[in-house]
């Protein structure tokens, strides 16, 4: 609560975006003023994610392998019982034609991802596009909904600074595992 | 164009110049739709092959649009930071542009006097790209470009940089399309196939490198594989000496 | 430095970690300390590797775009790691861990890379090193293998950038080291493929179309015309051994490199490490890879090396030079010892004369018996020069048909079958000035053919016995030492 009323009061506070805020960092992508969409129909703006960890990775619902494997990497991850409670999870379509909001619901029954965990977002084109090029993510729409792109996953610090990236998909999950935790020590 | 506007997009759009509305641009041929006082150019529908080769190889098409002549200036660009202080080189944000943003520059609002018409460089794609916005337009997407202006260039280059800018399209020849010596950034510069980075194969994609030959659709575009090969090398904040920008938008 | 691109770099390299327990099957040596890497300038080497352990070496690579000179009065745009091409010559040890940074200038017009053949993952580096002007990406690789290997940009399209110079060596001596020599250089071999012809001067600029034809105007050793000639030249002295480090960039051209009066002791065949082959004339080096060569500088003088495509090193700059400096050995070699005419006369004459005389007139039938000596003879050997109706060649060559000399004395004619004959003779009236040849008959050769002669070609005359031939040459020695043994 009093992170998202921090964040609106510096999204109010600004003349334009971007602007730093006490928790956003010079570093930070959080710097981004895009509005997102939740599955739940909500609006979020990604400084509202300040203050804890979070593990961001770019799919579609209707990626047919990699996105669904990575989705299983990052759920098989030992973070151990405390980092596991914590986790946090974001999702982002770069399909926002077809990933409406109840396309996204559908694949979070289908995926079981826990509400509390896991944020799936759609932005707009141009925004998935920033936010693509800010985390040095690569995507190509090649045919109607059918997208070719890296499998970067990006573990970003509680200002939103990213601290890792690796691919979930390369056996190295323990890794990214770690690089989690330090993020969570490193407040 | 489709996008969600925040409060304070609301509060920027106020200080920003306004685009033209399309009204005053309305017209009875597809090329009179392009603003001749904005320097654009017609390019009419066309096609545009990826330069490498995908399993399904498919030709795609490129929608009609206006493209702008000739680079954004440093005179244009100057209007753009009078207008947006957030890109102004002494406040920009380092995540949108790296240390070298407007190097050339003098300060904040004085870009070098003897280049006002040349194209701005030592800007980022963040910049490139909410500059077009502002003008109510856009990067031309990779496909855009090539189509427009990736012919091998008929004269002997006299650098392999020269050679890679292209010419313009055949059916664009008598047109005031130019190029002037840079680079340019594309809406779509970090897509996969051109990238290290690619999904599809396990890891990384070994065909980037020594492999490129056979991959390309003419093994002897050398002008092509410079212009790929550097997009693949470049991160959205990179801030060049000889990378600049245009912008596009769809022609009515 | 910012972490994140860093980071994603680490994150898509495929190099496995070489902290803790390895992956890999080969057993990893333990890292100690760290230094900057090795490097010299072309022609001379680092001095060999003496620490006894793997370290972690510091290599710092810039790339530069600029214009030098290719030839006397040509330039040419070069693409170099560090000022020229090829770039420095790198030394380290098999084991070592290599931090390298790749650096690229900011007015240069491209991206580039650096690929490692000695480095073992993805690209040599390529991929992990690859970046914009401006820029530069750091990358570790462990140099797992011994031996001589080559390094070069491969940022696509990897040709041009070979072509433009972008190449250089770096040795990894193995544990035990390399041999011991006294002197020790290193030469690379490269084209340049400009549109304009050899040594055309002015600015030149890269053609793809000879590229793509593989058709240099330039093979050049380090990277211009001359670069190991005059002043420039390799030097050593006698009873110096020397190994030369040879690299072969191309991009094309598979080189065949000799030393112009050397034979190479030993050879490490494609820069690997065995000495596998001695005493070799003209050794390959492959395009893209290198080799090893070692001798011993015997003899003083002035040693082209070459690419023995011989058009490559006399037209197109294939050529170098090793200066040897000491003391002569002529029990080796002794240079020109003696001159003098040579004219063994006929050859050439005999064939242009049968071909212009005129038929000769019909010859009375020779007598001869089957298996006649003498008629076998003088149908081998005297028929080229006094024809084989007997009557010579006007001016040079006397007759020997209806000969008053052979009528005269017959002990003369042995003579001259003995010794052969030069200068002038009168025969019949006529002057003739030729050269007889020594044929070196025996006794009974001698007597056979003068017999033959003297009975046939209207001569008439006793038969020569081998006796009168020992008699002759009983003659002859006493009347003045004897003549050396003419050489056959």
């Amino acid at each position: 609560m009093k992170a998202w009323l921090r964040g609106a009061l510096a999204i109010a506070a600004c003349l334009a975006p971007p602007c730093l805020a006490d928790d956003v960092s010079a570093r930070s992508i959080y710097q981004l003023a895009a509005t997102w969409t939740e599955d739940n129909g909500h609006s979020l703006q990604l400084r509202e994610l300040a203050g804890e960890v979070e593990v961001l990775t770019f799919f579609y619902t209707s990626c047919e392998a990699a996105c669904p494997m990575t989705v299983k990497a990052l759920q098989s991850m030992k973070l151990g019982p405390a980092g596991s409670a914590h986790a946090r999870f974001l999702l982002v379509s770069v399909d926002p034609e077809q990933d409406s909001p109840a396309a996204l619901r559908r694949y979070r029954r289908t995926m079981k991802l826990d509400k509390d965990r896991w944020k799936l977002l759609r932005g707009p084109p141009s925004d998935v596009r920033k936010l693509a090029a800010l985390l040095g993510f690569n995507y190509e729409e090649v045919d109607s909904g059918q997208f070719v792109h890296s499998n970067l996953v990006t573990v970003l610090n509680a200002r939103g600074e990213v601290v890792h990236q690796q691919s979930a998909l390369d056996g190295n999950l323990a890794e990214l595992a770690a690089a989690i935790r330090a993020a969570r020590t490193d407040r | 164009m489709n996008r969600h506007v925040a409060v304070p997009g609301l509060l920027l759009g106020a200080f920003a110049s306004l685009p033209l509305s399309r009204a005053e641009n309305a017209a009875t041929t597809p090329a009179a739709a392009c603003s001749t006082e904005r320097h654009e150019v017609f390019v009419p529908a066309g096609r545009y092959e990826p330069f490498y080769k995908r399993a399904e190889r498919r030709v795609m098409p490129v929608a009609p649009m206006c493209l702008a002549a000739a680079p954004v200036t440093n005179a244009q660009y100057l209007e753009f930071v009078r207008g947006h202080p957030q890109w102004r080189r002494s406040r920009v944000t380092r995540v949108f542009a790296e240390e070298t943003y407007l190097a050339n520059w003098r300060d904040d609002l004085t870009p070098p006097p003897e280049s006002l018409s040349e194209p701005v460089t030592f800007v980022s794609w963040f910049a490139a790209d909410d500059y077009c916005e502002s003008q109510g337009a856009r990067l031309p997407k990779v496909s855009e470009w090539e189509r427009a202006a990736g012919r091998q260039a008929a004269a002997r280059a006299s650098t392999p940089f020269a050679m890679a800018m292209g010419s313009p399209a055949a059916d664009l020849e008598r047109t005031p399309l130019q190029l002037k010596g840079i680079w340019e950034w594309t809406e779509d510069f970090n897509s996969a196939v051109v990238s290290g980075r690619a999904s599809g194969a396990q890891g990384t994609d070994p065909s980037l490198f020594c492999g490129d030959g056979f991959r390309a659709v003419d093994a002897s575009d050398y002008a092509a594989f410079l212009r790929y090969s550097f997009r693949s090398s470049l991160h959205a904040d990179f801030t060049l000496k000889n990378l600049g920008f245009r912008c596009t938008r769809e022609a009515p | 430095m910012k972490p994140f691109p860093l980071l994603a770099l680490a994150s898509l390299c495929c190099i496995a970690p070489v902290h803790g327990a390895s992956q890999s099957s080969t057993p990893v040596e333990e890292i100690r300390g760290e230094e900057r890497a090795a490097m010299t300038s072309a022609p001379f080497v680092p001095p060999p590797i003496t620490r006894r352990y793997a370290t972690k070496v510091l290599l710092d690579l810039e790339v530069k775009e600029h214009t030098k000179q290719l030839a006397d009065g040509v330039n040419y745009t070069y693409w170099t790691f560090g000022d020229d091409a090829p770039g420095k010559f790198i030394r380290i040890r098999e084991g070592d861990l290599v931090q390298t940074r790749l650096s690229n200038h900011p007015d240069n017009t491209v991206s580039h890379n650096v690929d490692f053949h000695a480095a073992t993952g993805p690209g040599g580096g390529g991929e992990a090193s690859f970046v914009a002007p401006g820029h530069s990406a750091t990358f570790t690789w462990r140099a797992m293998r011994p031996g001589l290997f080559l390094y070069h940009c491969v940022a696509a399209p990897a040709g041009l950038h070979l072509a433009n110079g972008m190449y250089g060596l770096i040795l990894v001596e193995p544990k035990q080291g390399l041999p011991k020599v006294d002197r020790e250089f290193f030469i690379v071999q490269g084209e340049f493929y400009t549109d304009g012809a050899y040594g055309e001067p002015g600015d030149q600029h890269f053609d793809l179309n000879k590229a793509i034809h593989e058709e240099p105007e330039y093979v050049v050793f380090n990277g211009r015309v001359g670069a190991l000639m005059g002043e420039n030249a390799l030097r050593a002295k006698t009873g110096e051994s020397v190994r030369i480090y040879l690299g072969n960039a191309g991009p094309s051209l598979v080189s065949s490199f000799h030393i112009v009066g050397e034979i190479f002791d030993s050879v490490y065949g494609e820069g690997g490490t065995v000495a596998n082959q001695h005493n070799v004339q003209t050794t390959i080096v492959p395009v893209g890879g290198s080799a090893m060569v070692e001798m011993v500088a015997d003899v003083a003088g002035s040693y082209q090396l070459v690419d023995h495509s011989m058009f490559r090193a006399f037209n197109k700059g294939a050529m170098g030079a090793l200066q040897i400096e000491g003391a002569n050995r002529p029990e080796l070699f002794s240079g020109r010892q003696a001159e003098e005419i040579f004219n063994p006369g006929t050859h050439l004459q005999r064939v242009a004369m049968v071909a212009s005389t005129p038929p000769a007139p019909a010859a009375p039938a020779q007598k001869s018996a089957p298996g006649d000596r003498g008629h076998e003879l003088y149908s081998t050997i005297c028929t080229a020069c006094h024809q084989p109706d007997g009557r010579g060649m006007q001016g040079t060559f006397p007759p020997l048909a209806q000969s008053d000399f052979l009528a005269k004395d017959v002990d003369a004619a042995i003579r001259v079958l003995i010794e052969g004959r030069q200068g002038p003779i009168t025969v019949n009236g006529k002057a003739y000035d030729g050269a007889m040849p020594n044929f070196s008959l025996v006794d009974e050769d001698i007597a056979a053919v003068l017999s033959y002669v003297r009975r046939n070609f209207g001569n008439s005359g006793a038969t020569v016995t081998p006796a009168d031939v020992r008699r002759v040459r009983g003659l002859l020695a006493q009347a003045s030492p004897p003549p050396e043994e003419q050489p056959q």
